[in-house]
């Protein structure tokens, strides 16, 4: 049936001005007050101030806000690779149908379910902490005195052990996107494989992972922008320690300020925050223009 | 009218307009130097020895004020009977906690004596810190709300009401003194100094309640095992008695990351005042950073670390761990607000022994620090400027610092009274004697924060290189002169 034009139009119209409203105004918005100093959220227009590119100019002369994009690269880079470790790893052994495959993948997610404020407090309280923690009581208990005394939220330590912590909650649910990714995958190619000899590494490299390559595309994706946004873990880990901050918590600071007193001069600069938002937004645009072009699409029939 | 009274009201409007126009010169001077915080000095000296600087203008003008307010029977002063309507009070407190107990009998008692007036509690808990600008924004109906003054005025100065006709009603429960005489006197000459900076007119924003000042608070069962008797008053006393519980084998001082900027803005708010010190985190050369009192300030942090006074642990504290450290006994020292002791009461126990001292005296300042500027502030009650309410409003904030509720707060929530002649609770006893040397107000973390992102970016983390032992001091002085250069080269 060939539909007519305008039809389409009048089906379409709803989401696409859902879309406008929800997503594109507060955005070109956004990018309006980047250019602007702004003495609070709810400024009228009256009080804003035209500043051009200053807000950038200030950001990339900050050595703090500087750090907090180095932060993020790391926690995108590590955390990336540990994650997609461990969330392939867990994947592939529940795909294996091992003896409580259902249980073993909840356990695995229940992380997930846990606010990640309890978390980190967890994180932060009960494992990391110098006295009795968790790691300083297993390791005295060992007799690993030098590994007991390292101060593991301290200036060294605390953004490894910050993207550890991070990492550990969020490992189940790539797994779980991964999983459902691998049980996809029509179990007569294995059968074949394993019909001509094939090891368990060979099943893995020459079938799971070719064949896994949209769904680790959009996890990809997926874990790219949420690297972007981290936010709360950098709240509560370091408050604002420059060793943990990252740019999207700079932006809250920005934004709602932080602690403030009157005789802090920035405060408050809304229009500076909205320049941060304006580039996490341009930093996930063009990662992930860069993950398509690393891994094309091209749509496997199976 | 008869001639008499006629005499008296042209008596009256003359000796106002004269106040009214010294109180203009006051406040033109005030700006010139008030530029940081020493506003508050005014206000703290009338404490006792009143007339030390123009004191007393001050106080010809609330008794002016007074006057004037009795004789017009001006703006509902006393006739509570009158007040109808309907109040709505947001509080920063939570159910739950003893501070909300304490608000509901003071709202009892105002409901008693004005049965027409309709009163509507919301405890928000700390929520109230995010939820207060949007909702006044919104329009949203709230007469009477807590806030810390100094971010209240500084976030939401376009939604307070000017509380002076307020402070010049009487009191309630305060054997007939005015509400501002009723308070104590360094908490009003501090929220007076922050409306201007703030961009406001000059005048009373907000009624300061719940005070807290920055103190260090000691464990004194650990103190006297040792023999210290006396807190140490100066630098090289306090070095002295951390050497006598090191040698005990007690922790002498702990800090959390929480906390970091208190030390920092600790030591050059002693040496140097709160004004200096705001000097030297907005300094864009960073020649300041080279000034012989840093380098001194390096080599003393070092020698607490060297000397093992500060606990290993403060590399890696995080809120609270550090205190529970002072709690359960293991640290001796911890620099912190007045509200600690009511924080970590559930840990510390109702049998540990509270005392508390100033940042010790340090050498080699430049005369503008010491003992005499101390880092106070207080919660306030704000009125919002578009309540419909205002005559109730006033007179329930009556009630909340009224005497019956301040000492409540004392006695029931370990808080100290905001109002003066009453009972400070036990814990906070020796905290009494610097509220009462304070004559100036300094900024929170004594000016150290003031940098706003080069001070969380670059002052408290450069410092913890440098207290953990892996900066030697010559090293720290040359790093922070070179950041600060280099942070406000571009600005």
């Amino acid at each position: 049936m060939k539909m007519n034009k305008s039809i389409i139009a009048l089906f379409l119209l709803p989401a696409v001005l859902i879309y406008l409203v929800i997503f594109l105004y507060p955005t070109l918005r956004t990018l309006a007050m980047s250019f602007y100093d702004i003495p609070s959220l709810s400024s009228q227009f009256a009080e804003w101030h035209y500043v051009g590119l200053l807000n950038y100019k200030d950001l990339m002369h900050s050595p703090y806000f500087v750090s907090s994009m180095k932060n993020v690269l790391g926690i995108w880079a590590i955390g990336g690779v540990l994650i997609f470790a461990f969330a392939f790893l867990y994947a592939v052994i529940l795909a294996s149908k091992v003896r409580g495959t259902h249980f073993w993948r909840s356990v695995i997610f229940l992380p997930n379910t846990v606010s990640a404020v309890v978390l980190s407090v967890v994180w932060l309280q009960y494992i990391f902490n110098s006295s009795y923690g968790l790691l300083t009581t297993v390791f005295r208990r060992l007799g690993l005195t030098a590994l007991a005394d390292i101060q593991w939220t301290d200036n060294e330590h605390i953004y490894f052990s910050m993207i550890i912590a991070f990492s550990f909650g969020s490992i189940g649910y790539f797994m779980l996107i991964l999983n459902a990714g691998i049980n996809r995958i029509p179990g007569d190619y294995y059968e074949a494989a394993t019909l001509e000899g094939a090891s368990q590494r060979v099943k893995f490299f020459a079938i799971t992972l070719p064949l896994l390559r949209d769904v680790f595309r959009t996890t990809l994706v997926l874990w790219t922008i949420t690297a972007f946004n981290f936010f709360v873990w950098s709240a509560t880990f370091g408050l604002d320690d420059p060793h943990t901050v990252t740019p999207a918590f700079y932006m809250y600071q920005k934004v709602f300020g932080r602690g403030n007193n009157v005789y802090v001069e920035d405060a408050f600069n809304v229009g500076s925050g909205a320049s941060v938002g304006i580039l996490i937004t341009l930093a996930t645009l063009i990662a992930s223009a860069l993950i398509s072009r690393l891994f094309p699409k091209d749509r496997l029939e199976y | 009218m008869n001639k008499g009274s006629r005499a008296f009201a042209t008596a009256l409007v003359s000796t106002m307009l004269a106040v009214t126009a010294l109180a203009g010169c006051g406040s033109s001077n005030d700006k010139e130097h008030s530029a940081n915080s020493n506003a508050a000095a005014n206000g703290a000296a009338a404490n006792g020895n009143a007339g030390a600087n123009g004191n007393a203008g001050a106080n010809d003008n609330a008794a002016a004020n007074d006057a004037a307010a009795n004789d017009a029977g001006a703006s509902g002063t006393t006739d509570a009977a009158k007040l109808s309507g309907k109040v709505v009070f947001w509080s920063m407190w939570s159910n739950t906690e003893p501070q909300a107990k304490v608000i509901d009998e003071a709202v009892a008692d105002f409901e008693a004596a004005n049965p027409d007036v309709d009163v509507e509690v919301k405890y928000n808990g700390r929520d109230i810190n995010k939820l207060i600008k949007p909702a006044l924004e919104s329009g949203e109906t709230i007469d009477v709300f807590e806030q810390d003054p100094g971010s209240a005025l500084s976030n939401l100065k376009d939604h307070v009401l000017k509380l002076d006709d307020l402070l010049a009603q009487q009191g309630i429960g305060s054997d007939g003194k005015t509400v501002k005489d009723s308070i104590i006197p360094s908490l009003l000459g501090w929220v007076k100094s922050l409306a201007v900076p703030a961009g406001l007119d000059e005048g009373y924003y907000a009624i300061p309640q719940q005070p807290y000042a920055v103190l260090f608070f000691y464990n004194k069962a650990l103190f006297q095992k040792v023999g210290i008797t006396a807190v140490p008053a100066t630098w090289e006393e306090f070095l002295a008695d951390c050497e006598l519980l090191k040698q005990a084998g007690i922790e002498p001082i702990t800090f959390d990351d929480a906390y970091r900027d208190l030390f920092i803005g600790g030591y050059f708010g002693s040496a140097m005042g709160s004004d200096w010190t705001d000097g030297l985190v907005k300094d864009t050369t960073g020649e300041l950073w080279k000034d012989p009192i840093v380098s001194q300030f390096a080599n003393d942090m070092k020698l607490l670390e060297e000397k093992g006074y500060f606990s290993k642990k403060i590399a890696g504290n995080k809120y609270p761990a550090g205190q529970q450290d002072l709690a359960l006994g293991k640290t001796a020292m911890y620099l912190n607000g007045t509200w600690l002791p009511n924080e970590i009461a559930a840990t510390a126990g109702p049998d540990f022994q509270w005392g508390s001292f100033q940042f010790p005296d340090v050498s080699n300042g430049n005369g503008k620090g010491g003992r005499q500027g101390l880092s106070f502030g207080a919660q306030g009650l704000l009125i919002n400027k578009n309540s419909k309410n205002v005559p109730a409003a006033f007179e329930l904030l009556k009630y909340l610092v009224g005497k019956k509720a301040q000492e409540g707060m004392a006695s029931q929530a370990v808080a100290i009274p905001a109002t003066v002649d009453s009972t400070w609770p036990a814990p906070l006893e020796e905290a009494k004697v610097a509220f009462q040397n304070a004559k100036s107000n300094m900024p929170w973390g004594f000016g150290i924060d003031n940098g706003g992102d080069f001070s969380t970016g670059t002052v408290i983390p450069v410092f913890m290189e440098l207290a953990t032992g892996k900066l030697a001091p010559d090293a720290y002085v040359t790093k922070m002169a070179a950041e600060a250069k280099k942070f406000y080269a571009g600005k």
